[in-house]
């Protein structure tokens, strides 16, 4: 089959774009898929850090869009995974050095050869968004349950539906259920209600997830982890797997309102 | 001053004026960045209001030729288009897509006939970022979320959520009005008056905000009542 881009984006930085696009990643590669992720930051790389892969980057995404290496020689193989493989971000150049036009045709080189290619968007609405945005087939918006997140996931959502890209998802992430409890936090329904996208995932925040970033271990590898969980779900849900949405309460509960919400789609 | 099959530059007052209605819009972006580079310290610093007749611009070409005019100095601040789709885009990145109307013109709202008179009408939520601005007044089938912006010299109706800035009357009209069905702008003025701050959260009703003796009032929809 020929592969699907997705690109993972939010307009806020430090929402977690880049812990989804590692983790969604190992999901998906678990499952047997052969996936390739592309980090669209270039000159802030990170995504080879999370991915645990960063000693091992010879060619970078910026030197196949200059035609110093093929394509194959800049896809880094995981470890863990057979099927996963990572292309870095250039570290020493900026965003300019590629183009809307060359992210599609890198893109359209790897749609044969591969199911999945997902790409980790920089934060920002410039250059490096639109270069994210150019080869996608599904865009994923990572948000947090914070005024300031939600807002600049609703700009980044109304860019590109002027771009007339989609369809268009929805990650919630870093949910704490006890501040919600306390009102001290937007919902998830909040967020819903103003963003009116479809839902794919509600992560529950997790110091696991810090912690596994810096090893470069995503926390999807780990079977136990909750948050780990939530992101293969969200992998099911990209396929078009029916996966009910389940409560992130801490003691377990079944929150009725939230059910209610999530039924046309959702967690 | 240069006269061109496909581009006319006239000086207004707004700064320059660029027209580009005509042909392949490849070769009139070629064309300009040409005209451009030739005289570049004439254009340097320039405001420029870039008219494209009936062309559709996608966001991207859009910046595009910002990024490209902004190498030079110059400022894309207008695009004047006849296209739905490239005001929408347009707007979206915060441009303009009209010159300035004289202020001169004391009647805001043209009457249509006996009983109406002239509104934008909007069948979309407004997203963050997202502006609306009109002589007329205008209508919103839709949200309007914070972060957006609604801007008229008449009334405001909103079918939907208003949470975004409302302001209505903007050159002083005191018989300007804004309803909602759930009013809770992050800012509302009518003319000159600013409202108070709104609760966030509690139950909402479809209200009317309005100016009386040059105090600011909201209440309940009630089509009942007569002002």
């Amino acid at each position: 089959m020929a592969a699907s881009v997705v690109t993972i984006t939010s307009g806020k930085g430090g929402v977690g774009k880049t812990t989804t696009t590692a983790n969604l990643a190992v999901a998906l590669a678990e499952d047997g898929y052969k996936v390739v992720c592309i980090d669209g930051d270039i000159g802030l790389r990170n995504l080879d850090v999370v991915l645990g892969l960063e000693n091992r980057i010879v060619y970078d995404l910026v030197d196949v869009v200059e035609n110093r290496c093929r394509i194959r020689q800049a896809m880094i193989r995981d470890k863990r995974l057979e099927e996963l493989y990572l292309i870095p971000a250039a570290q020493t150049r900026d965003k300019s050095a590629v183009s809307p036009s060359d992210m599609i045709r890198v893109c359209d080189e790897l749609r044969e050869e591969v199911d999945w290619i997902l790409i980790d968007s920089p934060a920002g609405i410039e250059r490096g968004f639109r270069n994210t945005i150019a080869p996608a087939d599904m865009i994923l918006v990572v948000t947090n349950p914070e005024v300031s997140a939600v807002r600049d996931a609703d700009r980044i959502i109304g860019l590109v539906e002027a771009e007339e890209k989609g369809p268009i998802k929805l990650i919630i992430n870093r949910v704490n259920p006890s501040l919600t409890k306390r009102g001290d936090m937007l919902t998830p329904e909040d967020v819903i209600e103003l963003l009116a996208i479809e839902l794919v995932g509600v992560i529950p925040d997790d110091e696991n997830v810090v912690i596994s970033t810096n090893r470069g271990q995503p926390v999807a590898l780990d079977p136990k982890s909750k948050s780990g969980n939530a992101f293969k779900n969200i992998a099911k849900r990209m396929r078009g797997e029916i996966v009910p949405f389940t409560s992130i309460d801490d003691k377990g509960d079944f929150l009725s309102k939230v059910a209610g919400i999530f039924k046309q789609g959702g967690d | 001053m240069e006269t061109d099959s496909l581009i006319q530059i006239k000086g207004i007052r707004e700064g320059l004026l660029i027209s580009a209605e005509e042909g392949a819009w490849e070769e009139r972006r070629t064309e300009l960045l040409r005209l451009v580079k030739e005289k570049e310290s004439f254009f340097k610093n320039a405001r420029v209001c870039l008219e494209v007749g009936d062309t559709s611009l996608r966001v991207k070409s859009i910046t595009q030729i910002i990024d490209q005019l902004s190498k030079y100095e110059m400022t894309l601040w207008a695009i004047l288009s006849t296209s739905e789709m490239t005001n929408n885009n347009a707007k979206t990145l915060g441009l303009e897509t009209s010159l300035p109307v004289k202020k001169e013109n004391p009647e805001p709202n043209e009457r249509i006939d006996d009983t109406g008179e002239k509104a934008v009408f909007v069948h979309k939520t407004l997203r963050a970022g997202y502006r609306v601005e009109a002589r007329e007044h205008v209508i919103i089938l839709g949200d309007v979320n914070p972060g957006a912006e609604i801007v008229s010299a008449g009334s405001i109706i909103v079918w939907g959520k208003l949470r975004g800035s409302a302001i209505a009357g903007m050159e002083g009209n005191p018989k300007a009005v804004v309803c909602a069905l759930e009013l809770r702008p992050t800012q509302l003025r009518i003319g000159e008056h600013v409202f108070p701050p709104f609760a966030k959260k509690g139950k909402t009703f479809p209200e009317e905000a309005y100016i009386e003796n040059d105090e600011c009032k909201i209440e309940i929809w009630n089509k009942e009542k007569e002002r």
